[in-house]
């Protein structure tokens, strides 16, 4: 009787959730988890990964990011292809579907942070400012602290 | 008809694939004995010295091309061949060392390259070379590199060979390692050359 309940009390809740993300555009419409820099030493450029989720009811388009840290912040996408690898600039920039998410991650998407100012250590934290346009056109802003981390998983 | 000729060619790669697993021959890597020659290099360490395979002899060489303004693919497989070099029993970690082959000298020399290959581990040592170096050698393992425009800021970016190739202790050539491979995998491949 009481795994019923409990179990009737469980689908009320993920329902309600449901209608809840359904009917509300969260305060918040884009979100940024694992927000993150794989310190790479030597002084050359960083990467910059992270997950964006796009929690609105419009889909938007990813078209450049930028950072005071970073004379230089650009998309990249890297590929293996015939046993060759290489970095391509993401020039048309990242599509987010409605409720939809993207990541940028190892081996894939990354952020290729360029002529930082300072030294980076692992801990610090850098801002990290993303552009997205909407369908109308009206450009986003949304600005995320990323974590410096050791290269090593 | 083509259908069935599909079913036993199906069949019969099944079948090899069984014994394969069967054998204790079979590797992670893709054995290149024959296929590639035997460990030779010249080129410059990071304090501008010529090294060639003789500097390398005696350890399980694993030998990697990239460059250090490479953030991702780069440091990826390099810290996937960390991971497998530090999963082995201690002894042996010191028989290993990882050549990491910059195929961008304009940029890379010196203390970035150091600082860049150190950071992975102690087995790892940053190369480079001349553009006759680095192509003697490129060619010689029958991989390539390139250079992409230069933008504004005088950036460039590099295409280079995925694979690294695995030498043993008397640099006999042995496995290709695909990007694809997990450290266990290549723990496991890199034991099985040392107890040999
Ligand atoms: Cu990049």
């Amino acid at each position: 009787m009481r795994r019923i309940t409990l179990g009737l009390l469980t689908m009320l809740l993920l329902f309600g959730g449901l209608l809840w993300v359904w009917l509300v555009d969260t305060p918040d419409g884009l979100t940024i988890d694992q927000a993150r820099i794989r310190l790479v030493p030597g002084g050359g450029p960083q990467a910059g990964y992270f997950i964006l989720h796009n929690n609105t009811r419009e889909s938007l388009h990813l078209q450049a990011a930028n950072s005071e840290v970073f004379g230089s912040v650009m998309l990249h996408q890297s590929r293996i292809q015939n046993g060759q690898s290489q970095m391509d600039a993401l020039d048309a920039g990242v599509l987010v579907a409605a409720r939809r998410s993207i990541e940028f991650m190892p081996g894939g998407m990354h952020l290729m942070l360029m002529r930082s100012n300072h030294t980076l250590e692992i801990g610090d934290s850098v801002p990290i400012t993303l552009e997205l346009a909407g369908s109308d056109n009206q450009i986003q802003f949304i600005t995320h602290n990323f974590i410096v981390v050791p290269l090593a998983p | 008809m083509v259908l069935s000729r599909i079913l036993i060619w199906v069949l019969a790669a099944l079948a090899m694939g069984l014994i394969g697993c069967q054998s204790d021959t079979e590797w992670y890597g893709k054995d290149i004995r024959g296929l590639m020659p035997d460990l030779e290099f010249e080129l410059l360490n990071a304090e501008a010295q010529t090294v060639t395979q003789v500097d390398s002899s005696g350890k399980i060489n694993l030998l990697f091309f990239g460059f250090t303004y490479c953030p991702d693919i780069c440091p990826t497989t390099l810290a996937q061949l960390a991971a497998a070099i530090r999963s082995l029993p201690e002894s042996m970690q010191q028989q290993v060392q990882v050549l990491f082959v910059s195929v961008d000298p304009e940029r890379d020399s010196g203390e970035r390259l150091r600082q860049y290959a150190g950071a992975f581990g102690a087995q790892f040592v940053g190369l480079t070379g001349s553009q006759d170096q680095l192509q003697a050698l490129t060619r010689r393992y029958r991989v390539t590199y390139g250079y992409g425009e230069r933008d504004a800021n005088g950036d460039y970016n590099v295409s280079h060979s995925s694979a690294v190739f695995a030498f043993d202790k008397a640099g006999s050539v042995r496995l290709l390692l695909r990007e694809d491979l997990t450290p266990a995998q290549i723990a496991a491949d890199l034991q099985k050359i040392s107890t040999e």
